[in-house]
This record gives C-alpha cells, sequence and structure tokens, in this order.
C-alpha cells in the first residue's frame, strides 16, 4: 500500500488538511473583535478557501484535470457560480 | 529558403493536428457522462440552496446567525472534514490500485475510504446528539433549522455513498476482472459527498 501513499494523491491530500486547519483558525473568533458582527474580509477568505478545496477536489481525487474540457469548464463554472453567488449575496444583505 | 526548412515547416500542421489527436485521446472521461449528469445536477441544487441560506435567512437576521453558530463546536467540524477528506484519498487510491491490478490492496482502500465515512457518521449522530439534548432543535430558530436540513441531507447523501462502497468492495471480491469504470463512478460520487462538505462546512460553522 506504502507505493500508492507516495503519489500525488498524498499531495493533494496533505494540501487539503492544511486549508482546512487554515480557514479553520480564520473562522475562530478572536479575542480582539467584537462578537455577532459580520467579518466579511474573513467570510470571503474562508469562502475562497473551500472553493479551492473543491477544485482539488474535483481536479485530483476526481480525475478531471484529464476529462474532457466540457466537464472540466463545467466544474470550474460550477466552483465560480457558487463563490460569486454566496459571496455578493453575503455582500448585498449585510 | 532551404529543403530542411520547408519540409519543417509542411510538417508542422499535421504534428500539431496529431498531438491535437493524442491529447484528446489521453482525455479520459471518469466513470460514465450518467453519473456526472447526476452528480452536476446534485451540485446545482445544493447551489439553489446555499443561495437562499444566504440570501433569505442569514442576510435577514445576521446577529441571530452568527450568535446560534456560537452553539456548533468548530472542533467537531473540522475533525469531520479532515475524516472525510482523508475517506476520499483511499477511495481515489483504491481507484488506482484497481487500474494497476492490486485489487487486494484496491479493497483494504476501499475498507479505509468506507471506515473513514462511519467514522464521520457517528461523529456527525454524537455532533446531533448533544445539540438535541441541550434543547437546540430544528425548530429553535431559523439558524438550526438550516443546521439539521443541510447536514441532514448530507448525511443522506453519505449513506447512500456508504451503500455504493460497498457495492465496489464486493465487485473487488466477487470478479475476476472487477470493472474499472464501476469504480470510477462510485468513486465520482464519493467525492462529490466530500467536497459539498466542505461548502456546508464554510457556510454553518466558520462564516462570520
Amino acid at each position: 500500500m506504502t507505493p500508492y501513499l507516495r503519489g500525488p494523491l498524498f499531495y493533494t491530500w496533505l494540501c487539503l488538511v492544511i486549508a482546512t486547519l487554515l480557514s479553520w483558525w480564520l473562522g475562530l473568533e478572536h479575542d480582539s473583535e467584537p462578537h455577532h458582527r459580520a467579518n466579511t474580509a474573513v467570510t470571503i477568505a474562508i469562502l475562497l478557501i473551500a472553493i479551492i478545496k473543491c477544485r482539488f477536489v474535483i481536479r485530483s481525487y476526481m480525475e478531471v484535470d484529464r476529462a474532457p474540457a466540457w466537464l472540466q469548464w463545467t466544474c470550474d463554472g460550477w466552483l465560480l457560480l457558487n463563490f460569486g453567488m454566496v459571496s455578493s449575496f453575503y455582500w448585498f444583505v449585510l | 529558403m532551404n529543403d530542411t526548412t520547408a519540409a519543417t515547416l509542411l510538417q508542422a500542421p499535421q504534428l500539431a493536428v496529431a498531438g491535437a489527436t493524442t491529447d484528446r485521446a489521453e482525455r479520459h472521461l471518469p466513470g460514465d457522462a450518467d453519473i456526472w449528469v447526476f452528480v452536476i445536477g446534485d451540485m446545482l441544487i445544493f447551489s439553489v440552496y446555499f443561495a437562499a441560506y444566504i440570501f433569505f435567512d442569514r442576510g435577514q437576521d445576521h446577529e441571530l446567525f452568527v450568535a446560534s453558530q456560537r452553539h456548533l463546536s468548530q472542533s467537531l467540524g473540522v475533525i469531520n472534514t479532515l475524516i472525510l477528506l482523508t475517506s476520499s484519498l483511499f477511495v481515489a487510491l483504491s481507484v488506482h490500485a484497481t487500474r494497476a491490478g492490486d485489487f487486494g490492496i484496491a479493497s483494504r482502500f476501499l475498507s479505509l475510504g468506507g471506515g473513514f465515512g462511519v467514522g464521520f457518521l457517528l461523529l456527525k449522530s454524537y455532533e446531533w446528539y448533544s445539540k438535541l439534548s441541550s434543547g437546540l432543535t430544528i425548530s429553535t430558530n431559523a439558524f438550526f433549522m438550516h443546521y439539521y436540513m443541510l447536514t441532514g441531507v448530507h448525511v443522506f447523501h453519505v449513506l447512500i455513498g456508504l451503500v455504493f462502497l460497498l457495492v465496489l468492495r464486493s465487485e473487488l471480491h466477487g470478479t475476476a476482472r472487477p470493472r474499472v469504470k464501476l469504480l470510477e463512478i462510485g468513486a465520482t460520487y464519493w467525492h462529490m459527498v466530500d467536497f459539498i462538505w466542505f461548502l456546508i462546512f464554510a457556510l454553518l460553522y466558520l462564516m462570520r
């Protein structure tokens, strides 16, 4: 099993772990900040990290990086749609 | 222009065409078109839900949502995320091992992937239990309605995914030549369950 764990999929996993921990740290309430307040910069950064993580899974684990162009565009379009929609709605309603 | 240069120029378009053909031939649709139609449809349904969550509810009473969110354990959320993305790694490795003909290893990877999936469900059940026993139910407020709905629908997807993984495991054990296509189909679904959770985790647990 070990040779498989030394491949590129392992590095994808490592990036996902680091990104998850980074977004967790960003989402923690730090003492210097007032509670119950919207924090647009932090929220947009958290969303962006989540979208990048999704793209890692789609391109690497789901092997879309070697898939036909229509599928690559569809997946990237969906990611852009989600990021654009959620961040703009968040911006608009707050 | 000498003969060598002229010959190179004449061959250039042919080489380009040959390159494009090779590129197209090397491109590979993981699984089949049917699973992608299903997965993309599911992704779009989740997008509509995310948009409604932000636009109609969270935006209308932001302070309530942030205050309610503080009752969730971000630590449990992050552990569940790590569990699910590790599960995805093992399922992806299982597809690679199947392609290489290492069916025994593929089966072990698949079992690990499924095991982590079960771990996700156990932790999620504990989280729900602790919230319910604290009196935080689906009817507490709009935030908890979305919390139980989104995580509930996602858990339903995880359960379907685990059934998929069991089918794949029996394919690896029950047939002399397991179908790689079938492994790819199951893995595609499982990975979608994984990355949808990334967005749910960000929207429910982390964003402020």
